[in-house]
């Protein structure tokens, strides 16, 4: 099943994306722990998108769109993430030390790091002038 | 996200309910400021009705984990769900936060 919503490149609508995420993935029986981290995830790659990716026309009050894509089967959920923003690779970003101490920690960078360690399969492209990013997630569903 | 506190002892228990993420994670921060700037402080933080944190919720627990050490203070956090604690263990945060 295919469920897609677009929505304006703003963390206010990060809630619009939960409801999304919920009902679209409640309707395959997956169980809410799961959907927690699939909130996560897509929390940090539209919230990324939201900070960097219209950055050029930040004074333009149309911040320009994010469309969501959720494909579910019977064991994979693949979300689609696209945006007509600056090109720009996830995967290029240099991963932070997790090894690090207190003191030696800085505030950013676990984003990334954090949606890749929690999907299975990460995919970026660039084509049709859009940012084409692709996550793929092995689930079990509860009947 | 809803915040609410109680005394307990010395602590002060913190009870989160929802999603620490980038929209809440300013107003928790504020909210727990007047807590956290105290020297010798003690906070005890409530995860039992967290759903998640994301990166930016991990900002403010590392900025109230610096401010424990220079504030002879102290941080615990309880009642982590696996998915949380799966957060903690991928980004190092298990090593540098206090987990009960």
């Amino acid at each position: 099943m295919k469920n897609k919503i677009i929505l304006s490149a703003d963390t206010t609508n990060l809630d619009a994306l939960y409801q999304f995420i919920k009902d679209t993935l409640e309707k395959d029986f997956i169980k809410g722990a799961q959907i927690s981290v699939l909130e996560m995830v897509c929390e940090e790659i539209f919230t990324n998108i939201a900070n960097y990716a219209y950055q050029d026309n930040a004074n333009d009050k149309n911040k320009g769109d994010v469309e969501i894509e959720i494909e579910t089967s019977t064991n994979q959920i693949i979300f689609t993430f696209k945006d007509k923003g600056t090109p720009f690779d996830p995967l290029s970003v240099k991963e932070p030390d997790v090894n690090m101490t207190l003191d030696e920690r800085d505030y950013g960078g676990l984003g990334l790091l954090m949606v890749k360690k929690s999907v299975d399969k990460i995919e970026y492209n660039y084509q049709n002038d859009e940012n084409v990013f692709k996550l793929f997630k092995t689930i079990t569903t509860v009947i | 996200m809803n915040i609410e506190f109680k005394k307990e002892n010395e602590n002060t228990v913190v009870d989160m309910e929802g999603r620490l993420d980038t929209n809440t994670a300013p107003n928790f921060q504020k909210e727990l400021e007047a807590y956290y700037n105290v020297q010798g402080f003690s906070l005890i933080l409530d995860f039992e009705k967290l759903d998640f944190v994301s990166s930016a919720g991990l900002r403010v627990l590392l900025l109230i984990q610096k401010k424990s050490k220079a504030l002879s203070g102290n941080m615990v956090i309880k009642n982590v769900k696996p998915e949380i604690q799966e957060v903690f263990n991928m980004t190092g945060f298990s090593e540098i936060l206090t987990i009960e």
